[in-house]
């Protein structure tokens, strides 16, 4: 468990240098999750440690998102002005996706249904 | 992003007040969130979020100030992210079959709900803080905080709509497949990760557990694809 999360750890600052060494525009952590499926795709198999220390970490999100969020306090005024914008595009195109998606898969299965199931 | 160096500088003992009672707060309402039966209203960041602002304000204690003093649990948000490549591989593998329609799937998807939110916004006339903070609002937020540092949006506003979509998207769902009869696992699946990320997610995992697989797919995949493009398009404009 340990060793996984300090591999997690290591991974995310490799790839955050990485990403502040070539100018890549990519957040460092997007990098280091791509570079992690390469490597558990290549070994086959992720190993006990770092899965459950994935878990772990996965669980805590909320938790480490929450600075962030309450950053919110700061720009409340932006909420107060355009509230009704905010939530007619919210709503709307999460209602469109909700519709979209299901008619794309139906289109894209079109032909092989006996893969879809 | 660097590692909390900083930290010394300011009142070790402050930062670590900071740091403690963040986690108290976030135990407490997530015991209240799984009481509740994981009600999506009930979001532990929502309700979490809103008592930490209201001690903040009681205790007259600036944002930067307090954002500072918990860089350390900040900082965790990369690793976790990275830790997502799990879930990643063993659905990419479960569809190893399907993965690239999937995938095409889920990038359509993603890019229509942005922009149909974009066109909303343009045609109220918002702010430009309100439209870059759009663009990230239906990747999970933990992917929405980290972008907004690439693209300079403002982070918790972003996180704000995400919290929305999300909340929004988990509620109605059930309702819309039922109208539209819409009774596929996997559209299902598809549908909420890729409109309430990981909001939907704990909706699909109710409906089924394969439900649960898809929407995580959609969830990550939709994450790694705006992480990716967003950053290029403001990078290459």
């Amino acid at each position: 468990m340990i060793l996984g999360l300090i591999s997690l750890c290591l991974i995310s600052i490799l790839s955050s240098w990485l990403a502040a060494q070539f100018n890549i525009p990519i957040p460092g952590a997007i990098l280091g999750l791509l570079l992690l499926t390469v490597i558990i795709t290549l070994r086959g198999k992720p190993g006990a440690s770092l899965e459950r220390s994935s878990q772990l970490l996965t669980l805590l999100i909320p938790l480490l998102i929450m600075p962030s969020c309450i950053g919110i306090m700061d720009h409340w005024y932006l909420i107060k002005k355009e509230w009704l914008a905010i939530l007619v595009a919210i709503s709307l195109s999460v209602l469109f996706t909700l519709l979209t998606t299901p008619w794309l898969y139906r289109k894209m299965n079109l032909g092989d249904k006996t893969e879809a199931s | 992003m660097n590692f909390p160096l900083e930290l010394s500088s300011s009142s070790f003992l402050f930062a670590s007040t900071m740091v403690f009672v963040t986690v108290v707060v976030y135990w407490i309402v997530r015991q209240l969130y799984i009481k509740s039966g994981l009600h999506p209203l009930l979001q532990p960041v929502l309700i979490g979020s809103a008592i930490m602002i209201a001690l903040l304000l009681c205790f007259d204690i600036a944002y930067d100030d307090y954002f500072q003093s918990v860089q350390l649990i900040h900082w965790f948000l990369a690793p976790s992210i990275v830790a997502l490549a799990v879930p990643l591989f063993y659905e990419a593998k479960h569809m190893r079959n399907t993965i690239l329609k999937l995938c095409c799937i889920i990038c359509l998807g993603g890019l229509i709900t942005v922009l149909l939110a974009l066109a909303v916004l343009a045609a109220f006339s918002s702010s430009e803080a309100s439209l870059l903070a759009m663009l990230t609002k239906s990747v999970t937020t933990a992917v929405a905080v980290l972008v907004s540092e690439e693209t300079g949006a403002i982070a918790s506003l972003a996180a704000g709509f995400v919290m929305i979509t999300g909340v929004f998207g988990a509620i109605v769902a059930p309702t819309v497949f039922k109208r539209f009869s819409i009774e596929n696992d996997e559209e299902k699946g598809l549908a909420l990760g890729l409109s309430a990320h990981a909001i939907g997610t704990v909706k699909a995992f109710e409906i089924s557990s394969k439900c649960g697989a898809y929407s995580i797919l959609a969830m990550i995949v939709n994450g790694i694809f705006t992480a990716i493009l967003l950053p290029l398009c403001f990078w290459l404009f």
